[in-house]
């Protein structure tokens, strides 16, 4: 069941409900077409209860469809011969820090998963200085993770799954239980993954803001896509969004209330940055 | 009510070759009636500290006392403490265990001897506070998504009719709206009396809902003031990587570009205000 066209991940009318029986089942995918193309950064925004956890956990095999497939780097997930593979091509970081970190010290746990793929120690030892690296933490190699701050955990995690040499990274409200240096750690590791070494992205949140590191915005509600686009494309959809239960940015609100009270800058400026920028430009 | 916080120490494993300082030497008041955020990195002591507010852990030095009473003095009933002073913890799922909704938010009023009646009605003003669907309330809390498990959590706590409710980060995890909701209902809690302190890492929510902002870090109590007195301390707030709100730091770039905006602001309405002053002063033509 290759796809052959398919280069990064392609989900076709697919649909999940759980529930315990017929009577009391509740649709939390009830029809998503999406594609996402290698390299890509995506954010999935979405209220509570929306899919994207659910969305999320088909991607690396935890769920399969009820209907519709879901193909994984060419590989369909519904073929218990590629799921391993697929495991490891796209690998998922969780919200709570606390629980995802298994070992007494930090490169024992980010050994775990090539160690479980039965890859040659040697080699396991140099995945686990390049993945340290890659998230900043390799001086907290031999450091119990116990002692290590929320933003430090979360990319231990990152790194355990970096050391699988993933593809794709699929990471579930990982910055809700931080403060904000972690967030911001976590987000530059991330878009540094994204970027230097052109790992696939996909990341849930709730903050608004982080949606700004996005190629491609998707948000959901009711198990359904509702828009996609550039994150200036949905933020644009100001009723839209608040409708939903979602926020603009405070940087956008600010820059929309300027502009419709007659302030000459662009109406849709979303970060510090670019509405400083704008600000200064007046004359 | 109030909370005196005195010289409080508290020192993790004392004695053992880990022993760490958690709190070192803090002092702080908390009065009937007032609604403060208690911010700080991860690790800075935070929960250690709200944990010895309702005697769940025993100053290593120092004192706590509620309307003047050290609660580690005989006589006191830690329990009654314990009642008045509710504490909602960050993870919720650590803290359901009933089978159904009902009977874990009902849980501490039966364990206070409430009627069956008097339960109900806690129970209901409670679900009620907090937004909770009434038809969640047979179901089991294993069930509920992440938001839904912190209303219940809440919930649990509000129904022993607390006098001060101190809550660690009661809105992670949930879309803004849901944010929005479970704050916008605490600050009614707060209007109708009741004394609350909000942990948070959202420097947003804590600018816009508290009165008064405690600072921790590394165990230390380094700040003490109003949203705005606090939040303008950039250096300091800068060093232990805390962030202000995104309109205080516009605030802030646009006064080192030049301009005479004030950098005391902190929600949007207030930057947009102060941005069109500005504007003004500088005679830019609005279209």
């Amino acid at each position: 069941m290759m796809n052959d066209d398919a280069a990064g991940i392609v989900i076709k009318g697919l649909t999940h409900s759980y529930g315990l029986d017929e009577n009391h089942r509740v649709m939390a995918l009830a029809g998503v077409d999406l594609v996402i193309d290698e390299g890509d950064f995506v954010v999935i925004l979405g209220p509570n209860g929306s899919g994207k956890s659910t969305l999320a956990k088909h991607l690396n095999v935890l769920l399969l469809p009820d209907e519709g497939d879901v193909w994984v780097f060419g590989m369909n997930t519904k073929d218990p011969d590629f799921t391993w593979e697929i495991r490891k091509n796209a690998g998922m970081v969780f919200q709570n820090p606390d629980n995802q970190i298994i070992a007494t010290v930090v490169e024992e746990d980010v050994a775990f998963g090539p160690e479980n793929l039965g890859v040659d120690p040697k080699e396991i030892r140099e995945r686990v200085t390049r993945a340290l690296e890659a998230v900043d933490m390799l001086e907290f190699a031999r450091h119990a993770p116990h002692y290590l701050s929320g933003g430090q955990k979360q990319r231990v995690a990152i790194a355990g799954i970096l050391a699988m040499e993933p593809k794709c990274i699929i990471l579930d409200e990982p910055t809700a239980m931080l403060d904000p240096r972690g967030r911001e750690e976590v987000m530059q590791t991330i878009t540094r993954l994204n970027q230097d070494m052109g790992i696939t992205v996909i990341h849930i949140t709730h903050y608004m803001d982080e949606a700004l590191y996005a190629d491609k915005v998707v948000v959901m509600n009711e198990g359904k896509i509702v828009m996609q686009g550039t994150p200036r494309d949905v933020f644009e959809e100001e009723e839209l969004i608040s409708d939903l239960g979602l926020d603009v940015p405070p940087i956008g609100k600010l820059s929309r209330m300027l502009a419709s009270h007659g302030v000459p800058i662009d109406s849709n400026a979303l970060s510090v940055d670019e509405l400083v920028d704008e600000l200064c430009q007046l004359k | 009510m109030s909370i005196e916080v005195k010289n409080l120490s508290h020192i993790y494993m004392q004695g053992t070759l880990t022993e760490a300082f958690a709190l070192t030497d803090v002092s702080f008041t908390v009065e009937d009636g007032e609604f403060i955020g208690l911010i700080g990195p991860t690790g800075s002591g935070k929960s250690t500290l709200i944990q010895h507010l309702n005697g769940l852990l025993k100053p290593t030095s120092g004192t706590v006392l509620v309307d003047g009473v050290d609660i580690w003095s005989k006589g006191v009933s830690l329990k009654e403490i314990r009642r008045k002073i509710g504490l909602v913890f960050q993870y919720p799922e650590q803290q359901v265990f009933e089978e159904t909704v009902f009977d874990d938010i009902a849980f501490g009023p039966r364990n206070l001897g409430y009627s069956p009646e008097e339960v109900e009605r806690s129970v209901e003003a409670a679900r009620q506070v907090v937004g909770l669907d009434k038809e969640l309330l047979s179901r089991s809390p294993f069930d509920l998504s992440g938001g839904q498990l912190r209303r219940v959590a809440v919930a649990g706590i509000l129904a022993m009719n607390p006098e001060v409710l101190v809550l660690d980060e009661p809105a992670a995890g949930l879309d803004p709206k849901g944010r929005k909701e479970i704050l916008d209902n605490i600050k009614k809690l707060h209007e109708s009396g009741i004394t609350v302190i909000l942990v948070s890492h959202n420097m947003e929510d804590v600018a816009y809902f508290c009165q008064r902002i405690l600072v921790l870090y590394d165990g230390t109590l380094i700040a003490d003031g109003a949203p705005r007195e606090v939040f303008t301390k950039e250096k300091l707030i800068d060093s232990i990587g805390l962030k202000p709100p995104e309109v205080t730091i516009v605030m802030r770039k646009l006064r080192q570009r030049g301009w005479s905006v004030r950098e005391d602001v902190l929600t949007v309405e207030e930057g947009f205000e102060e941005i069109l002053r500005c504007l003004g002063t500088k005679g830019v033509a609005l279209i």
